[in-house]
């Protein structure tokens, strides 16, 4: 039980949560409720999860929230212009896929710092999309995209037999195969891994895909939630991502990586929101909660780190 | 009598008793050498002294008044100036800046710092110390050895009366090695007192007035350098005889291994001819900075040749990147273990096994084995006699030599015939670097290649079979048998003698 605790010291504060939520709403313990908060935990832990990734090496993508709006437009307008669904699934991911991939090409090869390159991308693929759009909502009806979200195999919904399976994926990937086992040592110390013989622009460049590849997934989410697409899509979107990494205790520094961390971490934003909502907190007010939750988990990190370091007990020597 | 007492000092860490009641004193005017193994404690005392880490219990009196620094800063003010291995100094600053940082005298109207005077006052702390550095000049661009000398002239401004020196020599080349034993000495001279921790007896041997011994946290003992002598100090250091630290067998060169060719590369290799073969150490010596640790990446395939050839076992070789090198049976130790060896956030076990997961890996699965992986580094603990806790033990938690051989264990990994070692035993207690040794013979004995380069010149004389000594980015001399001199070494690496043996025949 302690260990569990120490694994994913996520664990007590959402119990906290969700006893407050439980006592002070009627509606929070709800089958409806409760079933919402997953599916919208279960849509941020798979960006989220890529996202670990890319942390875990020590590195950040500031362009996810804007390849949600892209990915989104593009399966929206190959609807409208008539293509089949899967087509249209298949070309959002592609772009997604691709926004990626010039992001690792510019940060490797061009030698740009990701902060500085992601954000550039990210007003570069935001302007993209609303040019594309013109700024009109490209609103359609599709089953197939429906299904996304709404589709329910075996009873459950969707999003959550899709994050349940992208997270084992990925943990297996992360605790159990060569190239987790790369990024991490890559997050640890680019200069030893590269001494080590490992590929590394070419690891690098594979996490910044998975990242566009798993924006592209989230838009078509999003898009299938909202039956449109917009250059509006995903604003802000890329803080939701980098918050439940670093919710979930991976290090901000790279090195370590944390996937069961990650899905708790979506799990607590969603509930935190949820809660606001059944208690009327106006919108904004999430915003600063997000904020907030960011600081104070990137504070019991630092916390917890200067523990571990151990400064010496002082004892007052009689003087 | 005594500046400085450090009395009962305890230090404690969660786990572990760091230092156990240690007691000595410092004398004015005096260098107080202190020596032990990685692990002996020698740092905590150090970080004590420097206001770093506070003790548990015991004290720490200062011209007789207790002295209890809360903060670094404390420390200076109270002139006590610890350099630390890894320096404190601003690299994009000049030197005259680093030296006044948080102390800079300003003008009262524009508050705008008076360069004038720190260049002028920087510049005569460096007279004092007898070297001649641009006050103006940027850190980033100075060598280790001056980015020292920047350290000690910080301590001066402040007026240390105690300057603890924390390895001060492990980066730096013999003669660059001379000039800060002078340093120190004119300090001595000044009468200031210097506390010098050191790995190298020789130097302890030709500064120190007193030596204090430290074991396991554990005060061994003090006494005046007269009273002792190396065999006697190693053996209160490790408590135990130790085998004379560099014996190298016999061995008979076989095949020619890795041969170059009027290599040129980057902005300094030019010209480089050289010969190894199967079975021998092959050592590399010069003044730090003449392009060793270049040629040992030029040969991994991390810095690119631009003329002359390489071969490989015979065949041509030209590796891209050092991956390529690692496929063609290369093993590689770099000369910094935290900035390019370490990964401290990866355990032993996965330290060592780093560049060679995909021996670990299910044949049908491709899924890494932890049990294969055990296996791997099980046999290399052997080996290598890793202390450690086990596999699991993150590397940040070893003592420098367990860390090194870890690394070379990563360098052995690939199973390689051609072992390029930088510094192999820097920053490594005497019990490890004669580990090192042995299993650098014992590894020659099995046919492999070895290319070491090393800054320390008993252990490039001693375990080479031959050296080559570069200058300048050049091969300028190659010795074997009787050439193979301190003295040719160094007068090679710094004047214009140039000496070439001949190899010896009939292999």
């Amino acid at each position: 039980m302690i260990g569990a605790i120490k694994k994913a010291p996520l664990l007590a504060p959402l119990v906290l949560v969700m006893v407050v939520l439980a006592v002070s709403t009627d509606t929070f313990l709800t089958r409806g409720n409760l079933e919402n908060v997953l599916v919208a935990a279960a849509i941020l832990a798979v960006p989220g999860i890529a996202m670990t990734f890319c942390l875990a090496m020590g590195e950040f993508d500031l362009s996810i929230g804007s390849t949600v709006s892209l990915a989104g437009v593009a399966c929206c307008s190959a609807l409208i212009a008539g293509q089949p669904p899967a087509f249209s699934l298949l070309l959002a991911l592609g772009v997604g896929a691709l926004i990626g991939l010039a992001n690792g090409v510019v940060i490797t090869k061009l030698g740009v710092t990701p902060f500085i390159a992601t954000l550039a991308t990210m007003v570069i693929v935001r302007g993209a999309s609303l040019a594309y759009t013109d700024g009109h909502d490209q609103i359609v009806s599709s089953p197939g995209l429906k299904y996304l979200v709404a589709g329910r195999p075996l009873g459950v919904p969707m999003p959550i037999v899709l994050a349940v399976v992208v997270t084992a994926l990925a943990w297996w990937t992360i605790n159990r195969t060569r190239f987790g086992r790369w990024v991490c040592a890559i997050g640890s110390n680019r200069d030893a891994a590269r001494m080590s013989g490992l590929p590394v622009d070419r690891i690098r460049i594979a996490v910044y895909v998975l990242v566009g590849l798993s924006g592209g997934l989230w838009g078509l989410l999003i898009s299938s939630q909202l039956q449109k697409g917009n250059g509006q899509l995903g604003l802000g979107f890329e803080l939701d991502a980098i918050t439940v990494v670093v919710l979930g205790g991976t290090a901000l520094l790279g090195g370590r990586a944390s996937i069961v961390g990650t899905v708790l971490g979506a799990v607590m934003i969603e509930t935190i929101r949820n809660g606001l909502n059944l208690l009327n907190t106006p919108p904004a007010y999430q915003r600063i909660s997000v904020g907030l939750l960011l600081i104070a988990a990137l504070a019991l990190l630092a916390l917890r780190r200067r523990e571990r370091r151990g400064a010496p007990r002082v004892l007052e020597s009689a003087a | 009598m005594a500046l400085l007492e450090v009395d009962g000092l305890t230090v404690e860490f969660p786990g572990i008793r760091a230092l156990d009641a240690v007691c000595f004193d410092i004398r004015p005017g005096e260098v107080h050498a202190l020596v032990g193994e990685n692990g002996a404690g020698k740092s905590t005392l150090l970080k004590v002294l420097g206001g770093v880490h506070r003790p548990s219990s015991g004290e720490v009196r200062l011209a007789g008044a207790a002295y209890r620094p809360r903060r670094p800063a404390d420390a200076l003010a109270a002139g006590i100036a610890v350099i630390y291995q890894e320096f404190n100094l601003y690299p994009d600053l000049t030197v005259a800046e680093n030296v006044f940082s948080g102390r800079e005298p300003c003008s009262p109207v524009s508050r705008g710092i008076r360069y004038a005077e720190i260049n002028r006052r920087t510049s005569e702390l460096f007279a004092v110390l007898g070297v001649g550095i641009d006050p103006a000049a940027t850190v980033g661009e100075l060598t280790v050895s001056e980015q020292q000398l920047v350290e000690i002239c910080k301590a001066l401004s402040v007026d240390g009366r105690i300057i603890v020196m924390d390895e001060p020599t492990a980066a730096l080349s013999a003669d660059e090695v001379g000039q800060l034993l002078d340093v120190v000495r004119r300090l001595r001279e000044e009468g200031r007192s210097v506390v010098y921790v050191s790995h190298r007896l020789d130097e302890v041997f030709a500064l120190a007035d007193r030596v204090t011994v430290l074991r396991d946290g554990r005060h061994v003992r003090t006494c005046d350098i007269a009273e002792t002598d190396p065999d006697r100090l190693v053996r209160d250091m490790v408590g135990r005889d130790v085998e004379s630290v560099f014996h190298r067998d016999e061995v008979r060169g076989g095949d020619v291994v890795l041969e170059l060719t009027g290599v040129s590369a980057g902005r300094r290799l030019r010209d480089l001819s050289l010969v190894v073969r199967a079975g021998e150490v092959v050592g590399v010596g010069g003044i730090a900075g003449a392009g060793q640790p270049e040629l040992s990446q030029l040969i991994f395939g991390a810095l690119a040749a631009d003329a002359g050839t390489m071969t490989l076992n015979g065949a041509p070789f030209s590796p891209r990147n050092p991956g390529d090198a690692m496929a063609r049976g290369i093993g590689f130790l770099h000369e910094d273990r935290k900035a390019a060896g370490n990964l401290p956030d990866l355990s032993i076990r996965h330290n060592l096994t780093i560049s060679v997961l995909h021996r670990v890996r299910g044949a049908i699965t491709r899924l890494l084995a932890p049990a294969r992986e055990t296996e791997v580094f099980d046999d290399y603990r052997r080996r290598l006699d890793v202390k450690a806790t086990g596999p699991d033990q993150l590397i940040g938690q070893l003592s420098g030599g367990n860390q090194q051989k870890v690394l070379l264990g990563r360098a052995l990994a690939p199973g390689g015939r051609l072992l390029l070692l930088n510094e192999p035993t820097r920053g490594v207690d005497i019990g490890a670097k004669a580990e090192i040794h042995r299993l650098i013979n014992q590894l020659t004995a099995d046919g492999a290649a070895v290319l070491m380069v090393s800054s320390d010149l008993p252990e490039l004389l001693g375990v080479s079979d031959r050296v080559y000594v570069m200058a300048g980015g050049e091969i300028v001399a190659h010795l074997t048998g009787d050439d193979r001199t301190e003295e040719n070494v160094v007068a090679c690496a710094t004047t214009g003698r140039r000496v070439f043996s001949e190899e010896l025949s009939t292999r």
